[in-house]
């Protein structure tokens, strides 16, 4: 299953946030913070599992859910690296604002 | 309000007037010059800041980039918000070889004028991963990973 496909859809990344922040939650707290029936967030979990961006253990009637923290590093080093491009971007333009300030200064 | 994958943002205090920081910001002929990190250029560079106005890019890695020399990484983009002289919001894509969308990312650019400098914050927000991001970062032909963690090294590499 695709990473990028599950995270592409609005509740599953709200499902993510949701673990991110509360580290484990059961699937009957995840449903409680939808407005969508049980068996569609069911359906979203499933996506994620499958993605293997979250791991689901059970205990007793319960199923709880918590982050997978391996595959999320993927998207986290896609925007490291933007991240530094920008930066890098950002040094030339200073180099270019001090070109063009020198140019304009003879000008006047 | 649905929490974004990832962001994130950079601070800059630029030693240039507002106007001008402005301009490079928004003039086509100076984009082209500072759009590649180093040892990137951007031989296509359309840059139309206007509200709905677009964006692609091509960027060409040099020859400093050793193992990458050569590679093309286009993107593309609109602009969503123009306020002359303090804000451009506009979206970015990072598109794969043949156009489709790896990763969508919307960039704001606040400029302000602080006595002679001009301070910059610019935000960075993953808004969507297109399907065949995975591909790309993952493909096991491809070694796209691989990949990314060596241009990680190299462009950080000072």
């Amino acid at each position: 299953m695709d990473v990028f496909y599950a995270l592409a859809e609005p509740r599953r990344r709200r499902i993510i946030g949701l673990l991110a922040s509360n580290g484990k939650l059961s699937a009957t707290e995840i449903c409680s913070r939808f407005d969508v029936t049980a068996q569609a967030i069911s359906q979203h979990l499933r996506v994620l599992l499958d993605a293997n961006l979250v791991r689901m253990e059970k205990h007793a009637q319960q199923r709880i859910y918590r982050l997978n923290p391996k595959s999320i590093s993927e998207v986290e080093k896609w925007v490291k690296l933007t991240e530094r491009i920008w930066n890098q971007r950002l040094d030339r333009l200073d180099g270019l604002l001090e070109a063009e300030k020198k140019k304009n200064a003879k000008k006047r | 309000m649905e929490k974004p994958i990832k962001e994130f943002t950079i601070t800059r205090l630029f030693d240039a007037p507002q106007e001008l920081v402005w301009k490079a910001w928004t003039d086509q002929k100076l984009i082209q010059r500072w759009w590649g990190p180093r040892g990137v250029t951007s031989p296509t560079c359309e840059w139309d800041a206007r509200p709905g106005g677009r964006i692609n890019i091509v960027m060409l890695a040099g020859k400093e980039l050793g193992p990458f020399a050569g590679q093309k990484w286009p993107m593309n983009g609109v602009f969503n918000e123009v306020t002359p002289q303090s804000r451009l919001v506009f979206t970015s894509n990072a598109l794969d070889d043949v156009r489709d969308i790896l990763l969508e990312s919307l960039v704001t650019v606040d400029l302000e004028a602080v006595g002679k400098k001009t301070k910059m914050n610019l935000r960075f927000t993953v808004t969507k991963a297109g399907p065949k991001a995975e591909f790309a970062l993952k493909g096991a032909e491809g070694g796209w990973n691989q990949q990314i963690d060596k241009l990680s090294e190299m462009v950080g590499a000072k």
